[in-house]
């Protein structure tokens, strides 16, 4: 990092730790998703839509409750309703940790 | 078979503690619904709900005797005892033991469980009362009815979640056209605002965070009610020979299975009910000329009950007046579709259709004639009253004007 201007470092530094933050959920949930839903870890991605996973709206609660207990958030109703993919729900649990430490900081 | 006639109405509900206050709400399309007054509801991510209000029960029972009740079976004997008083019956001891008592209710006294069972996992503590055994079951209600009015005939309980009431009605009226009864006290009961299964409510993420808005654009889920609703039903031939008020005749009873999935409701199979009770009633389609929809103003109960409608209905299914009474007095699950069979029997009797209340802009998806908002003076033949319950078990009842 020699010869960079310090603020760029700790953006850097941010930007990466927010990744491996992000890499780590996304991680978890699948971890969740294949458990709740009884699949095979390999067979769940990040790309993986609920309709390829033959969920229903009953098999995606049942995520969001796994998923709200793990990272001891609260998902609103209306994102509930919304996410359909593996990938929106990993995305909806780190703004919703995001907003959470903001909070814990102010 | 003997013709059945609907000769007694009692009802307790967000809409008041009587039959005259239900009405009075519910054809000036007046809501109950309100603010949760739990005292935990700023946990809860919905606020709303269509609670009994100014429920007293040592206005209706002595204090010792209301200790063994739940708040479901308080409900049911103030509802039983309306309705038996509105049916001006004369009661024998060769009546009372020919009187079938069918009550339906989802969770029974689950709300006294959840505040015993409190104790024991929160509190630490190491017995319980008593009567929580006697106060949880799901009979208690019935039993409580056969107590305070002394009926020793059969009695008995159903539990089909949001269809109980409907279930238990039907199969009242089976015994008694078939001769099995002469008289039933028939409904349902219920009372689910208790910590625990608001919670379980919250869960199922189904509940509006604001109000109940049936068939409507904007819809946003059910509002959770609570209250009774009890009919006397009687032999025709008995009813005209006492010179009883006869409010109108049931005349139809369906049922079926969706065989599909545990909370998502299919059109197919809440058509079969609706077609089990035509056939059944021996009515054509063309002939209903109001339904009283199971509507709960959920996304997918509201648009599948319009493709029900219309699977049934055909081209006549946009010209039949459709309201869910639920925009009213809540979702009042097992005691739910008594209340709505005490609606239509009333719209029936007064020439009346009931709206639905909140109703805001027409959903593609609901295009049925929504009674919007304000009630229609309108004397129709036949109507329905629908119910279609978590597990896919619909009931359908179908009632007939005396006018």
């Amino acid at each position: 990092m020699r010869g960079s201007h310090p603020e760029e470092v700790i953006l850097k530094e941010m930007s990466s730790a927010v990744e491996n933050a992000h890499n780590d959920v996304a991680s978890t949930v699948l971890d969740l998703l294949a458990t709740s839903q009884r699949l095979p870890r390999e067979q769940v991605t990040l790309n993986s839509t609920f309709e390829e996973l033959k969920m229903d709206s009953l098999d995606a609660i049942n995520l969001i409750f796994a998923v709200e207990e793990k990272f001891n958030i609260s998902i609103p109703d209306d994102a509930a309703k919304s996410i359909r993919t593996v990938r929106e729900m990993v995305d909806g649990v780190v703004s919703l940790m995001k907003n959470r430490a903001l909070m814990q900081n102010k | 078979m003997r013709r059945v006639a609907v000769t007694g109405i009692g009802t307790v509900s967000a809409l008041g503690l009587n039959r005259n206050e239900f009405w009075d709400a519910l054809s000036n399309g007046r809501s109950g619904i309100g603010p949760l007054t739990h005292p935990d509801h700023q946990d809860l991510r919905f606020s709303q709900s269509a609670e009994v209000r100014g429920f007293q029960p040592e206005n209706y029972f002595a204090a010792k005797h209301a200790d063994t009740m739940d708040r479901f079976a308080q409900f049911s004997v103030v509802a039983a005892r309306e309705a038996a008083s509105d049916s001006g019956i004369e009661w024998t001891a060769d009546l009372r033991e020919r009187t079938v008592i069918a009550t339906g209710s989802c969770i029974g006294g689950q709300s006294s469980q959840d505040h015993q069972f409190w104790d024991l996992y929160k509190l630490g503590k190491s017995r319980i009362h008593p009567f929580t055994i006697p106060r949880t079951m799901a009979n208690a209600g019935a039993s409580h009815i056969s107590m305070d009015l002394g009926i020793t005939g059969p009695s008995f309980t159903l539990s089909t979640a949001c269809s109980s009431a409907a279930h238990a009605i039907g199969m009242a009226f089976t015994m008694v056209r078939g001769g099995q009864a002469e008289l039933a006290l028939a409904g349902g009961s219920e009372a689910p605002f208790s910590y625990g299964i608001l919670k379980a409510w919250e869960a199922l993420r189904v509940v509006s965070p604001d109000t109940c808005r049936p068939f409507s654009k904007n819809r946003s889920g059910m509002i959770l009610g609570e209250g009774s609703a009890m009919l006397v039903l009687e032999t025709w031939d008995a009813a005209r020979a006492r010179g009883a008020q006869i409010y109108c005749e049931l005349v139809g009873f369906g049922m079926s299975s969706d065989a599909h999935h545990l909370t998502q409701p299919s059109p197919e199979g809440a058509a079969r009910a609706m077609q089990a009770a035509l056939r059944d009633a021996g009515v054509h389609a063309d002939q209903i000329g109001y339904i009283n929809a199971h509507g709960t103003g959920t996304e997918a109960n509201d648009a599948t009950e319009t493709k029900a409608i219309q699977l049934v209905f055909g081209d006549c299914a946009p010209r039949i007046p459709v309201s869910s009474t639920k925009s009213m007095h809540g979702h009042a699950l097992g005691a739910a579709a008594a209340l709505e069979a005490a609606a239509t029997v009333l719209a029936l009797h007064h020439g009346v259709l009931p709206p639905t209340a909140n109703f805001g802009e027409t959903d593609p998806q609901c295009n049925l004639d929504v009674i919007a908002n304000q009630a229609r003076q309108q004397q129709v033949e036949f109507a329905l009253s629908n119910s279609f319950a978590f597990g896919g078990m619909n009931a359908v009842l179908a009632f007939k004007s005396v006018a």
